[in-house]
Parts: structure tokens; C-alpha cells; sequence
């Protein structure tokens, strides 16, 4: 495992799977709604607002690389995004829609909250799939540098966990990129049905989808025998695992080429295709059925056009009818083949469907048991409910107390909380330590400019020190600040307003300067 | 510097005169010391474990011995035994090597299960009993243990009860090029090169020392951050059995000893991350899943550190 696989993984691969799958679903499913639910209730915004949710899709996959990178509270980060994501989509919509440009600035208004929704669909499903893919990454980043052979066996085996981790987060991808595509299939038969405008917008989409769809589960079947084969110390597997890629390529390269001409310009399979083919097949099939009529008639009636025409005439038209059945043979054999195709992709992506495992579940499967546990659930939690109650007024002190007890528990272990459990007793105390901290935040951001990332388990000794040997300028500074710092929130004595100035002045001296990296 | 510093760096000076491994080691056997603990030093064999142990033991002084352990090593030949007098017609206790001062048990492992209970109570209490009779350990009493993780046959692997007895465990590990090549160059003649080694210190100043480590600071934030580690351990997932009372109280002892070997009178976040694992590797047991997937105690105690963010910062995150 070569440090820049695992950089093309992380930048390039997983970002554009997590981000293809997931918002190619979304973009289906509004385009569904818009045509059929949506317009009965309002007036959505123009579909090219499609791009907000767009963009906090990309947003969604840039800011896991980042988190993972800078190893910061996923949970803080997470809750600030979706807050920018609230305002600024907003923002975006009110401006696409004209409103702003009108002076209205209410967002109260379906057509906003549609968009707004859909931007965080959008951003969930996106972050969601590239968080399973991290789990990969986690496992595959242990293996960096390892020789093919024993020292990767041994690597891998000794990361168990993580391998296992990261099979089953393969997995998921795959049962959940299967699931996307199948309810991409039936959005297309629901608006073939309902006789959206858009129908041909969707049969792109869905086509797209599909093509998408398969890669992603040949990649991930490939993952999954990459990981074993890690186990096993051999190292090389992607190549072989190229090999495959080129064939899906080459499929899709078939469907593409047979779709275009078939296609035009409105449509992959146009209706009129379709229609022409039904029609034919119709004809065929009365043609056969209804032997009996008389068509001497029909017979007559030929006869005394063709009379009328002239041997020019009928050249051309001889001609043209040729020319017309030729392109009619071309699109029904093209048809054929794409349908070939279509099945082969569908079978190869619900095939896993029908694995013994499948089956399996299948059989056990029991819609009035479920329905009969759904309710008995629901009876249960009542009754719980009320004895609960029951209980608490019987004996209100002790249930309090022990509802205190749960909530010290979950303070203590929560990393949510831990810092406030933790919060320095007197508010005296807080107000110096605050002060303190804020310097040595600002300290932090500096030496994060310096390329030294932060971990919020590094004491403050050892985060200077480690800073110092990058930046050998400040070295000595900063040590200073590292030992004045832990001093003074550590030590026995309480700081000074005097001592909390002067580490202020030292980490303001450090960091009026640019940080000079001794490597740079 | 102050001066529990000072007599730490004049045994670290000694000591690396026949132990050429880091000064960490050395550090991490003086804060057991200085909290009237016990060590398990744990290593494949040959890395320098019993030099270590020895050129510690000469170098506090007081009176040392050392037990060979083996499978038919007994109790009694631990811990003493009464002969019959016939000139005085009773019974003389003829104590065993455990009284003394300092106490190197070689290869731990390969003394039988009662053999090595019979070392509990010494370790505990401070006294053995024999045939009724209490004698009292000396002061300072200290004990040092070894084993090979590598051999099992033969051999009696501790018990938790004991293991959770010994204040830390280390392991030594190969040592660097230029340490070997030091190893090398030392060893010109046959002699043992231990028993060339003089004392540094006198009991009464180690005893003093000991009283020194508890007058170090630890600010309220950190006291709450060691608690929080180690009850982080007692809910993880992977872990049987998380860190016991004891094993806490160990934490915090060991970080206060560690902040005074460094010259400090106040502890910091890096004084208990740096004698987290030495002190709580032995204190936790893992699932039985874990171990079959080659998972280390260590690297469940690393985890746990690495999600643990230092007091103050948890009021900046």
C-alpha cells in the first residue's frame, strides 16, 4: 500500500463516489416531486437550483477530508455546518428566486423550505456514504508504507478491527448504492407513468445512475477481495482490480454509444421510439390474427395510386420507405441490445438480493409477526410509560436521585459534555484560565499556519516543544510560552494579572511573526 | 530543580553507567519507588532486564537479594521458615530473602501459583506470615519482578489479583544502535559489571523522598481529567474488566512522582499521559475477542488517551 493510492482514495475516489451516488438519488427524487407533488401544492423554484444542494454535497465531502484531517469534534463541526448550510441556502434561494432582487427577504415559503430541505438531503446522504468510506481509509492508512509480504500480512492482521470495520462499511456502500438505483428505477416507471415532462431529463439520470451503480458495486466487490487479499500480504491487488474497471468502462461505453443515435436530442429512448416499436408490434400481431378479413380492396386502392404516380415518383418513395425501414430495423435491433444490457446491469446489481443470505431473511420473513411485534411494542412502551410514572410519584426522591445519577453519568462520559463536567470550579478561576486559553488559541492558530496541526490531546509542553522543532526561529520563545503556560494553569500558585499580561505579550511577540518552517 | 529531582538524576547518572537504555526506564522504576510501589518489568529475554533491576537496587543501597524463581521453588524458601534448636529447644524463624530492602524476582512466571502468593502479602502489606507469626518488612521495601512474555511453557502466568499488585509494568525493548555498540564496548572484561557499582542515595533520603512526591500539586482540572480516563475504561466496550479504584489512585500517585522526578511541584497533562500506560496496562483485561485479534492493552490505553482532550482545552472545544 503506497501512500499515494491511499491520497487518490481519499482526494479523488471515495469524494466522487460518496458525491455520485448521493446526489444523483436526490436529483432524481426532486425531479419526481417537482413534476408530480410538488406542483399541486406550489410553484417550485427553476430546477437549476439543483446546484445549492449540489454544492453542499461537494461542501459535505470536503469538510469529512477535513475533520478526519485536523482530527477536531466531528459532532461541534457537524452542527455549525448545518447551520451554514440552513443560512446560506437560504440566502441562495432567495437570490436564485428573484425575491431578494423584488426586496422580499421572508423565507417563510414552501419553495424555500423545499429547497432548503432538499440541500440537506442532499449534504446527509453525501456525508453519510463518505463517513462509511473514512472506515476504509482508516484501515488502509495502517498498511501505508508496509512491504508486500510478511510485513503487510502481519500489519493487516494485527489491524483486525479496523479490516473488519472497513468490510462492513464496504458492504453498506454496496447494499445502499443497490437500493439507490432500484428507487431510481421505479421514480422513472412512477413518472413514465404519471406523464412527467421531464420524463426524458429522468431517463438520463436514472441511465447515469445505473452506470454509476455498477462501477461502484464491481469497486466495492474489489474492495472487499483487496482487503483479504491485504491479509495475505499481497499488495498489488488494484492493478488487477484495473483490469475490471476497463471492462465496466467498456461496457458503458456500448450502452452510450447504442443510446445516442437511438436518443436524439430530447431523450435517451424517446417516446415516439417506443411508441413506433408497440405500434409495429401491434400491427404484426393483428396482421396475424385477422387473416380472414378481405384486402382486395386495400389491394385495389394500391393499385390505382400506384397507376397515378409517376416512375420517378415511385423511385423516390421506394426509396424513402427503404430508408425508413432500415432506420426502423437499426432502432428495434439497437433496442434489443440495450434492453440485453439493461437486464445484464440490473441482474448484476440485484444478484446480491438473492444470495443464500437473502434468502434466507426471506424466508423468515413473517409480515403479520412483524405487524403483531410493531404493536405488542408500541402496548409495552405504554405500559412502561405508565408504570414509570407510577413509580416516580411513588417514590419521587429516589427517582430523582437516580435520574441524577444517569445524567452525571452521561456528563461524565460524553465527550459532549466532558468539558463543561469538567469546567474549573469558581467563576474567578474560569475568567483566568479563559483568558489564558484565549492566548493560547491564538498560539495554536499560528502553529497551525506553521503546518503543525493541533490535537486536543496534546498538553501544552508538549505541543510547543513539537512546534519549536518545526519552527526553530521561535524555538526558543515558544518553549518558553509552553512552560509559562503550564505554570500558570497548573501550578500551585494562582496566577497573577501581571503573569497572564506577560504570557499575553510573549505569544503576541510570536506571533507577529510569519511562521518560517525549518523545512520551507 | 528541586531536590527530588536532583536525587533522581544522581541514580539516572549511576544506573547508565551499566544500564544503557533510556532514561525513561530508569524513570518510570524510580516513580514506583518513590510510591512505595512494586515493578514488573516484562521483555523477551536478554534486553537488560535484570541488570536494570540490579543496578537499581545497588544504587538506593540497603540490603538486596534476589529469588531465581523455578517451578519447585516453595513458600517457605521465600519467605523463611522455623528450624528446631536443639540448645534452646524451640523453634528459630530463619527469615527468608523477601526481608530486605529491595528484591529482584527473576522470571516471576516460573514459580508456582502459591509460591507466588506467598509474595501477595509482602506486596500488599508490608509484612509476611509465617506459621502464625507476622514479621514486619523494612522500610523502604521494594520489589522488582521479571518475566518473558515469550515463553509459556513451564511457566505459571500471573494471576489479575497479583499482577494488579505490582504498581507498573514496563517492558524494555532493543536497544538502539548506539546503545548496543556502547554494550559492546563496556563489557571488556569478565567482571560483573553491576557489582562495581556503589550506592547514591541512603534509605532515609529515599524514605524522604517518598514523603517529598505527595506535596506535589495537582490542580483540580487534572484531578478530573485522570478520573475521566480511568472511568472511561470501566464503560469501554473492549475491556472485561476497566481500572479499579486502586488503579486510579496509581494514576494519580505515579503522575505527582513523575512531575517531581522532572523538577516540577505541580503535575501537567503530559506527567499523567506518560505513566498511563506503564500503570494501567496490567490493570485492564480485555475481551477475549480483542486478544484473538492480536489487540493490545496498550493500544487500547493509547485510544483512550488520543479521544481525551487535556484540561483546559475541553472549555475551548
Amino acid at each position: 500500500m503506497d501512500e499515494k493510492r491511499l491520497q487518490r482514495l481519499r482526494s479523488f475516489s471515495h469524494p466522487l463516489t460518496a458525491l455520485s451516488v448521493g446526489f444523483l438519488f436526490v436529483w432524481m427524487l426532486d425531479i419526481l416531486l417537482r413534476a408530480t407533488l410538488v406542483r399541486l401544492l406550489f410553484t417550485p423554484l427553476a430546477p437549476s437550483t439543483i446546484i445549492v444542494p449540489f454544492v453542499f454535497a461537494v461542501e459535505a465531502v470536503i469538510s469529512t477530508n477535513s475533520i478526519e484531517k485536523s482530527r477536531s469534534s466531528a459532532v461541534s463541526v457537524r452542527l455549525r455546518e448545518v447551520l451554514a448550510l440552513v443560512v446560506i441556502s437560504v440566502g441562495a434561494f432567495l437570490f436564485l428566486g428573484g425575491y431578494i432582487a423584488a426586496g422580499v427577504f421572508n423565507p417563510v415559503r414552501a419553495e424555500i423550505i423545499y429547497g432548503v430541505a432538499f440541500t440537506f438531503i442532499a449534504w446527509i446522504i453525501v456525508a453519510a456514504l463518505h463517513g462509511l468510506l473514512k472506515r476504509r481509509e482508516a484501515f488502509l492508512k495502517l498498511l501505508v508504507g508496509k512491504k508486500p509480504g510478511e510485513e503487510l500480512q502481519e500489519a493487516a492482521r494485527s489491524a483486525n478491527t479496523e479490516s473488519g470495520e472497513a468490510d462492513e462499511a464496504v458492504r453498506k456502500i454496496r447494499s445502499r448504492t443497490i437500493t439507490l438505483s432500484l428507487l431510481g428505477v421505479i421514480f422513472f416507471v412512477l413518472g413514465s407513468a404519471a406523464g412527467i415532462d421531464s420524463l426524458p431529463l429522468l431517463a438520463r439520470i436514472v441511465t447515469g445512475q445505473l452506470i454509476v451503480s455498477a462501477f461502484v458495486v464491481l469497486a466495492a466487490n474489489g474492495w472487499l477481495w483487496e482487503n483479504s487479499a491485504l491479509a495475505d500480504g499481497v499488495a498489488s491487488v488494484h492493478k488487477i482490480l484495473a483490469k475490471r474497471y476497463r471492462v465496466a468502462v467498456f461496457l458503458s461505453a456500448v450502452v452510450v454509444l447504442i443510446s445516442i443515435p437511438l436518443a436524439g436530442d430530447d431523450a435517451i429512448v424517446p417516446p415516439s421510439v417506443i411508441d413506433e416499436f408497440m405500434r409495429r408490434v401491434t400491427n404484426q400481431l393483428d396482421r396475424d390474427m385477422d387473416r380472414t378479413i378481405d384486402t382486395s380492396d386495400l389491394f385495389r386502392e394500391r393499385q390505382r395510386l400506384d397507376d397515378e404516380i409517376t416512375p420517378g415518383e415511385r423511385r423516390s418513395l421506394a426509396a424513402v420507405e427503404q430508408n425508413q425501414t432500415t432506420q426502423q430495423i437499426a432502432r428495434v435491433v439497437g433496442l434489443v441490445l440495450l434492453g440485453a444490457i439493461a437486464a445484464g446491469m440490473l441482474y448484476f446489481l440485484i444478484s446480491p438480493l438473492f444470495s443464500k443470505d437473502a434468502r434466507q431473511r426471506l424466508k423468515s420473513f413473517n409480515p403479520k409477526r412483524i405487524i403483531g411485534n410493531f404493536f405488542a411494542r408500541i402496548r409495552d412502551g405504554f405500559r412502561g410509560f405508565v408504570r414509570s410514572l407510577k413509580e416516580l410519584f411513588q417514590n419521587s426522591k429516589r427517582a430523582f436521585g437516580e435520574a441524577r445519577r444517569v445524567v452525571q453519568n452521561f456528563r461524565e462520559n460524553s465527550g459532549l459534555f466532558q468539558g463543561r463536567s469538567r469546567r474549573s470550579g469558581t467563576p474567578k478561576r474560569q475568567k483566568e484560565v479563559g483568558k489564558l486559553l484565549r492566548s493560547y488559541i491564538k498560539l495554536i492558530k499560528w502553529g497551525e499556519k506553521a503546518g503543525y496541526a493541533y490535537q486536543p490531546w496534546m498538553g501544552p509542553y508538549f505541543y510547543t516543544n513539537r512546534l519549536a522543532t518545526m519552527v526553530p526561529t521561535q524555538a526558543e520563545q515558544l518553549k518558553a510560552a509552553g512552560s509559562q503556560f503550564e505554570k500558570l494553569v497548573y501550578g500551585k500558585q494562582k496566577p497573577e494579572a501581571n503573569e497572564i499580561d506577560a504570557f499575553g505579550s510573549r505569544v503576541n511577540e510570536i506571533t507577529q511573526t510569519r511562521p518560517e518552517r525549518a523545512n520551507a | 530543580m528541586n531536590k527530588v529531582s536532583d536525587w533522581a538524576q544522581r541514580i539516572r547518572n549511576n544506573v547508565s553507567t551499566v544500564f544503557f537504555g533510556s532514561d525513561d526506564t530508569i524513570d518510570k522504576i524510580l516513580v514506583a519507588l518513590l510510591c512505595r510501589g512494586h515493578v514488573l518489568i516484562e521483555d523477551v529475554p536478554g534486553v537488560g532486564k535484570t541488570i536494570l533491576a540490579r543496578s537499581v537496587s545497588a544504587s538506593i543501597g540497603g540490603e538486596f537479594r534476589q529469588i531465581q524463581c523455578t517451578p519447585d521453588l516453595l513458600p517457605a524458601d521465600v519467605l523463611g521458615v522455623s528450624v528446631f534448636n536443639p540448645k534452646t529447644s524451640d523453634f528459630d524463624f530463619r527469615p527468608g530473602p523477601v526481608i530486605t530492602n529491595t528484591l529482584l524476582v527473576d522470571e516471576i512466571s516460573r514459580a508456582t501459583p502459591r509460591t507466588q502468593s506467598a509474595l501477595l502479602e509482602a506486596m500488599a502489606e508490608g509484612q509476611v506470615s509465617v506459621e502464625g507469626r507476622t514479621t514486619a518488612l523494612p522500610d523502604p521495601f521494594f520489589m522488582i519482578a521479571t518475566e518473558s512474555p515469550v515463553e509459556s511453557e513451564g511457566t505459571f502466568p500471573l494471576p489479575e489479583v497479583q499482577k494488579d499488585r505490582f504498581f507498573l509494568s514496563i517492558s524494555i525493548g532493543y536497544p538502539d544502535v548506539d546503545s548496543e555498540r556502547a554494550v559492546m564496548k563496556s563489557r571488556k572484561t569478565k567482571a560483573d559489571p553491576v557489582k562495581g557499582l556503589s550506592s547514591v542515595t541512603e534509605l532515609d533520603e529515599v524514605r524522604q523522598m517518598q514523603e517529598e512526591v505527595f506535596s506535589m500539586h495537582v490542580s483540580e482540572e487534572l484531578r478530573a481529567y485522570i478520573l475521566h480516563l480511568v472511568r472511561v475504561t470501566r464503560d469501554d466496550e473492549r475491556l472485561m474488566i476497566g481500572v479499579s479504584p486502586r488503579g486510579s489512585l496509581a494514576l494519580y500517585k505515579g503522575s505527582q512522582a513523575l512531575a517531581a522526578i522532572r523538577g516540577r511541584d505541580y503535575v501537567t497533562p503530559e506527567d499523567v499521559q506518560d505513566i498511563m500506560v506503564p500503570v494501567l496496562r496490567k490493570r485492564i483485561l480485555l475481551k477475549s475477542e480483542q486478544s484473538s485479534r492480536g489487540v493490545t492493552e496498550d493500544e487500547i490505553i493509547e485510544d483512550i488517551k488520543s479521544k481525551a482532550t487535556v484540561p483546559p482545552m475541553q472549555d475551548a472545544v
